[in-house]
């Protein structure tokens, strides 16, 4: 629709930056719909013994949604915000299918081994979001590296481009949360 | 729970069970071959394929009986225990659902490796689209085929069955030309099969709720139907979308308020921020070139919030059926008189606000533009407030027959007369309903504000919005109206704080109601205004910035709420010294404006004004000559030539002549505007300082210093502008500084010059409105024999004042303070 196509996504995203909420709210909601989009596409196009390239899933979100010519600092900004988008995206399937699992207890005749790893996976995603929100308001610096790295995929020099820090800022940081996180998880 | 540190690793996330169990599904789909046997049938050959499916001619191989199905082959794999489950309810339900217009579910199951099939009736037939397409189709055709498809609906909404999934390739018209809908109950049963259930959508005719992932009720085949009817109107590009190309919709905004619905779910997932995607509502550009009644069915179908949609599938073939027949349709959103016939019959309580809107038109009929816009706001407003219908009508029925003449002897009641004696009812009477009483102090507040009486209606709103502030249950689109009209009220310096808090407030419960959107985009623009009365610019074109941006999202470009934060936007950048891009925003939002609203509109006149005096100030004579004759014309025929209103015209129109050296012109266009807004009282000050403004500059140029100064200083008096003056305060002070130079009163220039120094240094230092300020000081410098700081002025102004003709003067002035310069320099 004509409207959607006024403000370009770099100018959005420069929007974003400025701090405007607005314009945030709709590069992460193209960047939702678009992650969405591509798990799909990717289901159907995955062959037998193809790797899925986690990093790829961001990259080309924003490849497909920039439509004009990419430019870079844009692009690291967009990183971060899709990195929002997939950990979204990824708790709400883990949400799906524990409730899923809680739900339908009562038919389900047996459990495979496949189901039985998919829910200790969402489980486990479910506490490390919970845990990330703690680590949130102490270590806000941190639970941004946690959601590049973790639930993007994305690699240091990337996370370091996205949220403007030094790789090796980045490095310290995910090493202090990785600690914190599996400590808090074991505690 | 335990936490594996290995799984802390980069992409941790999406390397586990459950992403990666999300996507190789996939991996188990294969394509079926002719003799390949499913369930009882076996496949004959294929039919079609989508994103979804492949659909396949298959026959019974069980030889029970001869019979030809379509089978439909799932991409997704089927979740194994739950399916059976699935089956054989929603077997059951649909077993029951016979109707010409749809076709049967004849059988479905999974396969040993987990793929799902379903077999259904075969229909020969071409996909809805492309058979109005391939037959050129009339449009009474295309709405007859949508009349026949929501009647099947409506039998399958009666037993409670929504279909979730209509689109033009599930809706067929077979060899007869009759409808068969495809595909019931099968959207249904991927979604609770799929681990990404709303993946399984088909994006492009997803409804909000849909995107949203909540519960789908018949009001989302409303949608869909809607959308469906849109494309077959060449509303929408009737493209289908197989694979998931990129969606249109997907890019949809949620305003940061719109997440307030949904803040629980989602902030509980990320903390920080929630969006969702959504489709976003059909914008008045591409609704165009339909007529207005079957525009107005498409937008009630298609609304974004399912409360605003029609009721039923019934209700909805029965507007359609009613355009047909050239019969009133209940979505119109008309004219008064159109209102008033459709309502009275429909809608009584909205018959209320109209009655109010004629009761007002009754004394403003110079602004019968506005108060259309009034009557439709009041019609629509009222129309939610179903349950108070009945003690406001009554109220405002005793209000008009209390005014008619016959209750008098014959002697006239005016409004204000009814007015008054409404506030007194309200205010004695018994109402305990504190909603309903809210409500008539807000209409009341609402009146005196058209009428112009701040006091009255600040009053008025205040008492609303405390009494809908100490009821916990009370209307929110009635409390975000109030705070609204309350903070519209509040422009004096004091207040403005306030103002801005009721701004906020009145935001957020908008956004509560996506429907009003273009109300949040009013209270935006009021915010940015009162951001820069506080001498906030930068933050003032910033909300400005988002407010346009959030009216194109929301409501299209082509949109008049979109066009008016245009034109505020232009015009604070035009006070920022962004020329160039106020000039071209001013254009295109008058050229909208002009387009939606017609030339005699007021907000267009405004808008033409607007445009004419950047043209002005860029000499682009021609342009603006047209363009301010034609306008004076609209003005006077709208407000009559003793109005503040006109005189906003002659404003403009003696600048133009001072500028196109016209002084004796200029000087009676002026006086002329200064003696309309003296006579007309308590409103426009601002207009009058700027007035005396640019009274002050046509007689310096005459020159009459004297007269000049006692311009300027009649403008600068406190009494009648208040303690501030905002940016006109400093044209003010400059103009009287430069004479007071002229007439060697240099101490007196100096304290002027320091004035307009403090209201202006916000600008930017390359404001033009800076640039005349140096010259100024550099002026003063050169009094006090500093011929270096002199130069350094005049170099500053030299710099930032433009090329364009409104600087002319300016730059006459720098020109004499550099002869002086280099004259001192030869001669030490």
């Amino acid at each position: 629709m004509d409207a959607n196509n006024t403000l370009s996504l770099t100018e959005l995203l420069a929007l974003a930056r400025d701090g405007d909420r607005e314009a945030y709210n709709r590069v992460f909601a193209s960047a939702y719909a678009e992650l969405q989009n591509l798990a799909r596409l990717t289901r159907r196009r995955l062959g037998g013994g193809a790797t899925l390239n986690t990093t790829g899933l961001v990259h080309e979100c924003y490849l497909r949604l920039i439509k004009g010519r990419p430019d870079a600092a844009s692009a690291d900004h967009f990183l971060a915000i899709a990195a929002q988008a997939m950990r979204h995206l990824l708790i709400e399937m883990a949400r799906a299918r524990v409730a899923q699992k809680r739900g339908g207890d009562a038919e389900r005749v047996d459990l495979d081994d496949i189901d039985v790893a998919q829910t200790r996976d969402a489980e486990q995603l479910l506490a490390i979001d919970e845990l990330l929100r703690n680590l949130e308001r102490e270590h806000p610096q941190q639970a941004a590296v946690v959601e590049c790295r973790f639930f993007a995929g994305l690699s240091d020099e990337e996370t370091a481009a996205a949220l403007s820090m030094s790789p090796r800022t980045v490095q310290r940081e995910w090493a202090k949360a990785r600690d914190w996180l599996a400590e808090q998880g074991n505690a | 729970m335990s936490i594996d540190r290995d799984r802390l690793r980069t992409g941790g996330a999406l390397s586990g069970a459950l992403f990666r169990g999300a996507l190789p599904t996939a991996t188990l789909q294969r394509e079926l071959e002719s003799g390949d046997v499913i369930g009882p049938f076996r496949i004959v050959s294929e039919l079609s394929r989508g994103g979804m499916a492949i659909v396949y001619l298959a026959e019974r191989a069980d030889g029970e009986f001869s019979q030809r199905v379509a089978l439909k082959w799932m991409a997704v794999g089927a979740d194994r225990a739950t399916a059976e489950v699935l089956f054989r309810r929603e077997r059951q339900t649909l077993a029951g659902l016979e109707h010409p217009g749809i076709a049967r579910l004849i059988d479905g199951g999974r396969t040993s490796d987990a793929m799902l099939w379903f077999a259904m009736e075969l229909v020969d037939g071409e996909p809805i689209d492309a058979w109005c397409r391939s037959r050129n189709a009339s449009v009474a055709t295309r709405l007859r085929l949508t009349i026949a498809l929501c009647e099947a609906l409506a039998f399958a909404h009666a037993q409670l069955l929504v279909h979730r999934d209509i689109k033009p390739a599930n809706v067929l018209v077979d060899r007869q030309g009759r409808i068969k809908l495809l595909d019931f109950g099968i959207a249904r049963l991927a979604d609770q099969n799929d681990l990404l259930g709303n993946f399984a959508l088909t994006p492009r005719y997803a409804s909000p709720e849909q995107w949203r992932g909540e519960s789908v009720t018949v009001s989302s085949d409303i949608y869909q139907a809607g959308l469906l009817l849109a494309t077959l109107l060449d509303v929408l590009p009737a493209r289908e979308l197989l694979h998931a190309a990129p969606v249109e919709n997907s890019a949809a905004p949620l305003d940061t308020a719109h997440d307030a619905a949904s803040a629980q779910h989602v902030t509980a997932l990320d903390g920080r921020n929630g969006v969702e995607p959504g489709p976003a509502p059909l914008s008045d550009a591409q609704l165009a070139h339909l007529p207005r009644d079957l525009a107005a069915i498409l937008r009630r179908a298609t609304a974004l919030s399912p409360s605003a949609r029609y009721a039923s599938m019934a209700a909805f073939a029965e507007d359609l059926a009613n355009f047909l027949a050239r019969r009133p349709v209940a979505a119109r959103d008309g004219g008064v008189a159109y209102r008033v016939s459709c309502l009275l019959r429909r809608q009584p309580i909205a018959v209320a606000g109209v009655l109010l809107a004629l009761a007002l038109l009754a004394t403003f009929g110079w602004r019968i533009a506005v108060e259309r816009d009034v009557a439709r706001q009041q019609a629509t407003r009222a129309s939610a407030q179903a349950a108070r219908a009945e003690s406001v009508l009554d109220f405002l029925y005793g209000l008009l027959a209390w005014a008619t003449p016959q209750k008098h002897r014959g002697e006239e009641k005016t409004v204000a007369e009814a007015l008054a004696y409404g506030v007194e009812q309200v205010r004695d009477s018994a109402r305990d309903q504190s909603g309903t009483r809210a409500q008539l102090l807000y209409m009341l507040g609402q009146a005196y504000s058209q009428r112009r009486e701040r006091e009255r209606s600040r009053a008025l709103y205040a008492e609303a919005y405390d009494l809908l502030r100490q009821d916990p249950a009370s209307d929110t689109l009635l409390l975000a109206e109030t705070a609204y009209g309350l903070a519209s009220q509040l422009s004096d310096a004091k207040d403005r704080e306030r103002s801005l808090a009721l701004i906020d407030e009145a935001m957020t419960l908008y956004a509560q109601h996506p429907e009003k959107a273009e109300r949040r985009i009013h209270a935006w623009r009021l915010k940015a205004i009162r951001l820069n009365q506080n001498g906030q610019l930068d933050r003032a074109i910033a909300e400005n910035r988002a407010a346009v941006a959030s009216a194109t999202q929301r409501l299209g470009r082509e949109n008049v709420a979109t066009a008016r934060a245009i034109h505020d936007l232009s015009g604070r950048l035009a006070e920022a010294g962004e020329e160039n891009e106020a000039l071209s925003l001013k254009r295109e939002g008058y050229e909208i404006l002009k387009r939606l609203e017609g030339a005699d509109h007021p907000d267009t006149s405004l808008a033409a004004m607007g445009l004419a005096g950047l043209l002005i100030d860029r000499g682009n004579y021609a342009e603006a000559d047209a363009l301010i004759a034609s306008d004076g014309e609209v003005r006077k025929r709208l407000w009559g030539d003793k109005h503040p209103e006109y005189a906003r015209h002659l404003y403009l129109l003696a600048s133009y002549q001072l500028q196109r050296g016209k002084t004796d012109e200029a000087l009676a266009t002026i006086r002329q505007a200064i003696a309309i807004n003296e006579a007309s009282g308590a409103t426009g000050r601002t207009a009058l300082a700027m007035q005396y403004e640019l009274l002050g500059r046509v007689e310096e140029s005459l020159p009459d210093f004297t007269a000049s100064l006692d311009a300027y200083r009649h403008g600068q008096q406190p009494e009648l502008f208040g303690a501030k003056l905002g940016w006109d305060g400093g044209d003010l002070s400059l103009g009287a500084a430069r004479v007071l130079r002229k007439l060697g009163r240099f101490d007196e220039a100096s304290a002027e010059l320091k004035h307009a120094e403090e209201v202006w240094h916000e600008l930017p230092a390359q404001h033009p409105s800076r640039g005349a300020l140096a010259i100024e000081h550099g002026f003063a410098d050169m009094a006090r024999g500093d011929v270096t700081a002199a130069r350094e002025q005049a170099a500053r102004a030299r710099t930032s004042l433009p090329a364009w003709p409104a600087y002319d003067a300016a730059r006459r002035e720098l020109a004499a303070l550099e002869e002086m310069i280099a004259r001192q320099r030869v001669a030490p």
